[in-house]
């Protein structure tokens, strides 16, 4: 029955005599096997598998040691995530990194300001864009809700030479006061 | 200049509290720069339950960012296309609305 069909798997599948004496002592178990000719591959499942303690202790070791790398790796994916984020914004040269919490005050500002130039500088742009019932926001909205699917720019942009452009400088009313964009 | 934690620890337990205290109010602040970013990025809550990870604030900050400097230099672009648009066929415009009715707007 279950232990025959298809999907379950072929080195664990028993006769059906064999069905019984799957729930019985582990130790029975050991000496049928051990006298019988090993036809079948063992079917003991994982719970009764014998371990001595040192066993135990290399077992925990390696868990804990695969936990941590995974874990390195996860804090170094997102440090790297910070450092790409650190890099788009506009930061003068001289000035020293940026720390994890201005980048992302940083950030949040300077999203919110690029979301008021392109909702054409009507005020709370983004409370407008929130709600979506703002008219003067229609236009840039599409933008701004779908922003992985941007239909009308298919061309990749060179955008930080045109930051240097003039007409693009006058956008930049607000506290930025950097004339170009992030160098890297 | 601030003491070193492992020096005092054993002598005032009041420092590692303070210690304590102080990263505390750290992660708080962090967190909670972390919600004002995710506040901005579209796809953060459109009505669905689960909050963006840590991860996916920063990657799609990053993105967003990205694309709406593309957005406003190609906005720019079409802008001064139209005003040089404009500014040559000026005069043939104004031919044309004098003499036809304007359309419904």
């Amino acid at each position: 029955m279950y232990h025959h069909s298809p999907f379950y798997p072929h080195h664990l599948q028993t006769g059906e005599q064999d069905l019984d004496m799957e729930r019985e002592n582990d130790m029975d178990q050991n000496s049928k096997n051990s006298t019988q000719k090993p036809v079948k591959r063992e079917k003991r499942r994982y719970r009764c598998r014998k371990r001595s303690p040192a066993t135990i202790e290399r077992a925990k070791t390696v868990r804990r040691d695969k936990a941590n790398a995974r874990e390195r790796r996860r804090m170094n994916s997102l440090n790297d995530a910070l450092e790409h984020l650190r890099g788009i914004l506009p930061a003068l040269p001289d000035e020293p990194k940026m720390t994890k919490i201005e980048t992302l005050r940083k950030a949040q500002e300077y999203i919110a300001s690029l979301s008021f130039q392109l909702s054409g500088g009507s005020p709370d742009s983004s409370q407008c864009c929130e709600t979506g019932s703002c008219g003067l926001c229609s236009a840039s909205q599409s933008l701004q809700s779908t922003p992985f699917q941007s239909p009308c720019f298919p061309q990749p942009l060179q955008y930080p030479s045109s930051y240097s452009n003039p007409p693009s400088q006058m956008y930049y009313h607000h506290h930025h006061q950097s004339p170009s964009f992030p160098h890297h | 200049m601030e003491k070193m934690s492992s020096d005092l620890t054993f002598a005032e337990p009041g420092v590692r509290l303070s210690i304590n205290l102080r990263e505390r109010c750290r992660m708080h602040d962090l967190n909670e720069a972390l919600d004002d970013l995710r506040a901005v990025i579209p796809y953060a809550h459109g009505g669905s339950v689960r909050k963006l990870s840590k991860i996916a604030t920063l990657l799609l900050a990053k993105n967003h960012i990205i694309m709406q400097a593309k957005a406003i230099e190609e906005l720019s672009v079409l802008v001064s296309q139209l005003k040089t648009r404009k500014s040559s066929g000026n005069s043939e415009n104004l031919e044309k609305t004098v003499s036809t009715p304007s359309e419904g707007d």
